[in-house]
């Protein structure tokens, strides 16, 4: 067994056992849920439900029901796909990157993390399909056989590039997700009494015995799709940089996006994951193993994100001078100081600035202000797209076409209805999944539990007596 | 050298086809006219002119006195006297100057229909010997006949009762009369009132009966625009409704026997034979031919001036009086009245298509508005600068109230940089069924509501009779701010080109004239410079690779060529700037041969025009990085300047629409390969395919594609888009698919007319012939500006543009290798071009 230095900080607190996480993690899907689950889910699918009308409303009229125009063709629609897929990055980094990288810390976050990831994924699929003028011709951009020619897809275009990268990335995210949750749902398979919960989770577990067998098939699958997952993380905001890298526009046409939107992604992967972590932590009780340590591990990533993405920023300004290309010196003076600075000016104080507060340690350890502060990275990194998307749409090259792009009603409705489906499936899962892994965390419990790094835990002591 | 004094010759003033066209074949480089604009309005003539000078339009006479008295003193002629003008400066005595060294080889014209007036511009021109040159009167117009005088005299016998019966054909009075009212009570008092209109109009509605005449595309009807053109039309439809062609009425009722037809056919086989012109569409007849063997017909009286040149007989100094007192008690503001170039006199207010054609100056389009001066404008809602003024999409406009004349409107304020300070201009011609008369579907718009409002205010009650002639300015306003907001629909809200010079390439006729603009390796003072890239290589050869190793932009290249070049055709069009005045006939060609909807207000106000092709304006700015830079500007505050127009600024009009690039970045950015490069040149659109992602529309660089938000065809702004029902669909053309939801739909460069040519010479076995293929655009363009044609065919005329040294791509920089070029504009003017065309050397 690894022992581990007494200098790191346990990640499971106070004496727990096996049984104790077992019960912890089992408890809340075997009794009745809160009050407040009801009421969270009852306001969250109410928005999801008008989100839904919206998109039909949107359906039955047009993309005129959208603020879009001439110039700027596209707005909100990408701005969310985008920063959707952002958010979707923390979940696979983590279990896939700092799996590889053997991080325990991980542990108490991936399976909250990686639902995060698979919703996210689902809201911002969403609007590269209803983004489309003609939904019903969706199935055109997969290289079906067909009977029209045959016509074959464009291999040229980023946004081809996109459908395959989402739903590999998505395929791999939802497959490694529920590998991991196989093991938990017999666990609870196995704790539950009432019938219809020892069916449904003896039907998610497929059949799952626990074996020595089973368990090193299990850390080998695991470790396979961490290998497969990892460029994943890389290419998936890489590829949908290039929707815009590579295009002719000036502020799109650039370099840096690749690496300039997987970190930024990554930031807001996890200041998302820090959002619904510290509410789930609060209300189902899971101090024991969500410590003050795991949210400070997760600030510390958002500071190097964060000032990945603040270089990037200052690099593209630095760049748009020193090119000395009128058009692109232009697009980067009309986004700090034009007719949208305030999304600028927005984007820069929640991205740049903010993140940097972080450098104070008891301000990273603090629950409230970190709250606080994932959901100004969020904001701010919904803005950064809407920067890079319409700032450099509603001015671009000629003078004639300029011009202002305002949202409608439907725009924000269709927005603000992805959170509330988000929201919605998010408390569905907390409600029936396990929210933490909890036969992963068994697996560190006698490494990094609070109890038996200071020998108090029961019968342990002697164990590392010789 | 032309001299217009108020005169809008190229849009609304006089024979503006001819003028148009007699016009651009002067404004080549190669045989450039000098053209100097007196106005108070920037009007289509004045965005074209070398020298533009904003007046008062109370200032007319006195300058058509003062430019006689400096012409005549420099002649060594007797002057008038008395035409002081202040605020002018030297212009005066400069213009003279310049017409006394073109005498004879010149035309001063004067808009102001007072009599005085236009007699002392007679006699300028009499003194610089323009008549029998420039001035032709054998050659003249058969349009704009019409007495002022004697239709008063009507408006007062009516009045009187003494009118037993009127017919009415082709015009409008109780609208278009300054008087309109007195004429309205007056047909009350005619026993028999007759109207041909097909619509329940204003007049028609207040007469006592109405024959509804055949629209002219179901009538035979011969025309004389001007002596020796006699024209034959024939209906190319069988009448639609229940009508009768007015003349054919007139005859019955005076019991001749024979239709219409007929007759037509009787008078215009006299001069060409008949079968042979109703099956080619007219004949070509000699033109002393005409009046000899027109005896004793209705035409003979219009084939009489001879063309001797009269002798000038006009009493200078009585003129200079009267037509001082045209503009007598001028007061703080003065108010103009204008037809403006797509709605005209608002005759035709219920076409939509002219409804949506953009103003060639404002860009408003289904609307008439107050255009004042930026500084004005300013003034009144105390703002700071001319871009806060920006109206359009959400901005409002400021409604202001003015009164001239006695009458009052209410109408949003424009501001029109180039409009003189204190002074005001109405389009005439809206207001259309003001009073619920039956004008016709798209002469009203449905508001948010779903409620008919009418387009425009009326702006015929403030004109005037003054000297016996209708005056179309007020020199007694007032104007004042009513604090309400206006939404509008602009095609364009920026107002300046931002000095960039690889759209906008322009320079005066010295820089022209002395620089090989392409060649030269120091092409500084050059104004159609390449633009230079610098490469990793040696290509200098100075034995080191460094900033200096530069080639041209264009010849840097990721793409291998598409097959076009030398291999069956190249299909290329050319814009020549200097022929384009910018009045916008292209943009309805476009419209009606496409199939393009007509989107109306509401969609134009949220930037969703569907033109496939454009007309992009810039005002010239006083600010360029060149004169900022000089006063150690920075860069953002540079930008800031650039977007304020100049006060009196100069104006540049491009065509735009899909520039068909070989290297096309919207085909390969669409998922679906829905856009993509024929072996012709052309970037074409596969309707059917498009799943309408809009990639396309954002990676142009030209942003020329539009998107179909709605089904406009059959689900939104039925009010407005003639392909809405039955009747309205047969504008379509059968050639061309109509465009539904969710697509993307642009220029094709007319690809079924294309077709059709190619097959027609398929089937002859002949290749096509230059110029046989004719875009709708090129087609409609007046001057000739717009060249299609084979660039794979040397000697086709686009292919020498395409090797004009005036020759440019529109941001050629960027690789895109479009197959539309453009000519570079250049001016008849001393100084340098107001958006100076040095480029930015590539610094750093």
């Amino acid at each position: 067994m690894h022992s581990e230095s007494s200098l790191r900080e346990p990640l499971i607190l106070g004496h727990r056992t096996y049984h104790d996480i077992t019960v912890d993690l089992v408890t809340p899907i075997e009794e009745k849920a809160p009050r407040m689950w009801y009421i969270l889910l009852t306001i969250a699918a109410i928005i999801a439900v008008y989100g839904v009308g919206c998109i039909l409303y949107l359906f039955s009229k047009g993309i005129g029901t959208w603020g879009l125009n001439k110039t700027v063709d596209w707005a909100w629609d990408i701005t969310n796909f985008v920063w959707w897929v952002g958010i979707g990055h923390a979940g696979t980094l983590i279990s896939a990157v700092l799996l590889l990288f053997r991080q325990k810390w991980r542990m108490a976050v991936n399976r909250s993390a990686e639902a995060m990831t698979i919703f996210a994924v689902i809201m911002a699929a969403v609007f590269p399909m209803i983004h489309m003028g003609r939904i019903w011709m969706a199935y055109w951009v997969f290289p079906l056989p067909n009977q029209f020619g045959s016509l074959w897809v464009n291999f040229n275009s980023p946004l081809l590039w996109d459908v395959f990268a989402i739903s590999t990335y998505f395929t791999v995210s939802l497959v490694f997700w529920y590998i991991g949750l196989i093991p938990d749902f017999a666990t609870i398979r196995d704790k539950v009494v009432r019938p219809w919960q020892k069916t449904f989770y003896g039907i998610l577990s497929f059949g799952w015995t626990g074996n020595a067998k089973a368990w090193q098939r299990f850390e080998e699958v695991s470790l396979v799709l961490a290998g497969l997952s990892t460029p994943l993380v890389f290419s998936v905001h890489s590829v949908v940089s290039f929707d815009f890298a590579t295009s002719v526009i000036p502020g799109w046409h650039t370099t840096i996006f690749p690496p300039y939107f997987v970190s930024g992604a990554v930031f807001s992967g996890f200041a998302m994951v820090q959002t619904l972590l510290l509410v789930m932590r609060k209300t189902l009780k899971l101090e024991a193993y969500v410590t003050i340590k795991h949210i400070e591990y997760m600030n510390i990533i958002i500071i190097v994100t964060g000032s990945i993405v603040g270089v990037a920023y200052i690099t593209e300004l630095f760049i748009s001078w020193y090119g000395g290309v009128e058009y692109e010196s232009y697009a980067f003076i009309n986004r700090a100081t034009g007719p949208y600075w305030w999304s600028y000016a927005a984007m820069m104080t929640c991205n740049v600035i903010s993140p940097q507060l972080f450098w104070v340690r008891s301000w990273r350890r603090n629950l409230m202000f970190t709250f606080f502060m994932s959901l100004v990275v969020n904001t701010g990194m919904w803005f950064e797209r809407f920067v890079i998307i319409v700032t450099s749409l509603h001015r671009d090259y000629l003078p004639s076409s300029w011009t202002m792009f305002h949202p409608t009603w439907v725009d924000v409705g269709i927005f603000v209805g992805t959170i509330g489906i988000f929201f919605t499936l998010y408390l569905l899962f907390a409600r029936f999944f396990p929210v933490l892994a909890l036969n992963e965390l068994k697996s560190i419990l006698k490494t990094s539990g609070e109890s038996y790094k200071n020998r108090t835990a029961h019968g342990h002591s002697a164990e590392h007596h010789h | 050298m032309v001299v217009g004094i108020g005169a809008d010759f190229l849009s609304g003033w006089g024979s503006t086809n001819e003028n148009t066209w007699q016009y651009a074949v002067r404004r080549n480089p190669e045989n450039l006219s000098r053209h100097w604009q007196f106005e108070a309005r920037m009007s289509l003539t004045g965005a074209n002119a070398d020298e533009r000078v904003m007046i008062r339009p109370s200032q007319v006479p006195a300058i058509v006195i003062a430019l006689y008295d400096a012409v005549a003193r420099k002649m060594g002629g007797a002057a008038i006297g008395g035409g002081a003008v202040e605020g002018l400066g030297d212009r005066i005595e400069k213009c003279a100057s310049e017409l006394v060294a073109a005498k004879g080889k010149s035309v001063v014209l004067c808009g102001h229909n007072d009599e005085g007036t236009q007699t002392i511009v007679n006699g300028i021109n009499v003194l610089l010997g323009n008549y029998g040159s420039t001035i032709d009167l054998a050659d003249h117009t058969n349009f704009f006949q019409g007495d002022d005088n004697a239709v008063q005299q009507l408006v007062k016998d009516m009045n009187a009762g003494s009118i037993g019966a009127l017919f009415i054909a082709g015009v409008n009075p109780v609208y278009t009369l300054p008087n309109g009212a007195e004429f309205a009570a007056g047909l009350g008092k005619v026993g028999l009132s007759v109207s041909f209109s097909a619509h329940a109009d204003e007049t028609a509605s207040k007469c006592s009966t109405i024959f509804p005449d055949h629209h002219w595309l179901e009538s035979w009807n011969d025309h004389m625009p001007k002596p020796g053109h006699y024209a034959l039309s024939q209906p190319t439809i069988n009448p639609l409704f229940n009508t009768r062609q007015w003349p054919a009425s007139l005859l019955t009722w005076s019991g001749v026997t024979g239709n219409y037809h007929d007759h037509v056919k009787a008078t215009f086989g006299t001069f060409a034979d008949w079968s042979r012109s109703v099956e080619e569409g007219g004949a070509a007849v000699a033109k002393n031919a005409l009046a000899p063997n027109a005896a004793g017909d209705t035409i003979a009286t219009a084939v009489v001036t001879p063309a001797a040149p009269a002798a000038f007989a006009g009493d200078l100094a009585a003129a200079a009086i009267s037509a001082k007192k045209s503009t007598e008690g001028a007061g703080a503001w003065e108010v103009e009245v204008y037809t403006s170039e797509g709605i005209g006199s608002g005759l035709h207010a219920n076409n939509p298509w002219l409804q949506e054609l953009p103003d060639p100056i404002t860009k408003v389009t289904w609307d008439n508005y107050v255009g004042m001066a930026p500084a004005d404008l300013l003034e009144l809602t105390g703002k700071k600068h001319v871009r806060d003024l920006r109206i359009g999409e959400q901005e409002k406009a400021y409604v202001v109230r003015v009164t001239a004349n006695g009458v009052t409107l209410e109408l949003p304020a424009v501001p029109v940089p180039g409009q003189t300070p204190r002074t005001v201009s109405v389009a005439l011609g809206y207001g259309r069924g003001a009073n619920g008369e039956d004008v016709g579907r798209a002469a009203s718009l449905r508001d948010p509501n779903g409620n008919l409002t009418v387009i425009g205010k009326s702006a015929y009650p403030m004109t005037r009779i003054a000297n016996g002639t209708v005056s179309y300015s007020a020199v007694n306003g007032t104007l004042e701010n009513t604090g309400a907001r206006y939404e509008m629909g602009l095609t364009q809200t920026q107002l300046t080109g931002m000095d960039r010079h690889s759209i906008i390439k322009e320079t005066t006729i010295g820089t022209w004239r002395a620089h090989d603009p392409r060649g030269a390796k120091d092409s500084k003072n050059g104004y159609n410079e390449k633009v230079m890239l610098a490469v990793h290589e040696d290509v200098n050869h100075d034995g080191h690779i460094d900033a200096r190793d530069k080639v041209p932009a264009t010849e840097v290249d990721l793409w291998g060529d598409h097959p076009v070049e030398q291999v069956g055709h190249h299909w290329g069009m050319s814009i020549d700037l200097n022929a384009c005045n910018g009045c916008g006939a292209c943009i309805t060609a476009c419209h009606s041969e496409n199939n393009v909807p007509v989107v109306g207000k509401d969609e134009v106000r949220r930037s969703r025009d569907m033109h496939w092709l454009r007309l992009d304006r810039y005002y010239s700015s006083d600010m360029t990085h060149e004169v900022g830079k000089a006063q150690g500007m920075g860069k953002i505050d540079r930008y800031l300047a650039m977007e304020e127009p100049s006060a009196s600024p100069s104006v540049f009009f491009m065509p735009v629409m899909c520039q068909h690039c070989d290297h096309a970045p919207c085909e390969t950015v669409c998922p679906v390969a829905a856009t993509s490069h024929s072996n012709e040149g052309l970037n074409m659109m596969a309707y059917n395919r498009c799943i309408g992602t809009r990639y396309c529309a954002n990676n142009c660089p030209y942003k020329v594609r539009r998107f179909n938000w709605f089904n406009y065809v059959t689900e939104q702004f039925g009010e407005v888009n003639p392909a809405w029902d039955e009747l309205g669909r047969l504008v379509l053309n059968p050639d061309v698919v109509v465009r539904s939801r969710g697509v993307i739909e642009k220029c094709s460069l007319c690809v079924q007319r294309i077709q059709e040519v190619k097959l027609t010479a398929k089937k002859a076995g002949r290749p096509v012939k230059d110029g046989e293929v004719q875009t709708a655009c090129s087609t409609a363009c007046g001057t000739g500006a717009i060249v299609f044609g084979d660039l794979n065919d040397a000697n086709s005329k686009v292919a020498a543009r395409f090797k004009d040294e005036r020759a440019y791509f529109m941001l050629e920089e960027i690789g895109v290798k479009p197959n539309v070029s453009y000519l570079a504009k250049v001016w008849n003017r001393e100084e340098p071009p107001a958006i100076a065309a040095v480029t930015e050397e590539a610094h750093h």
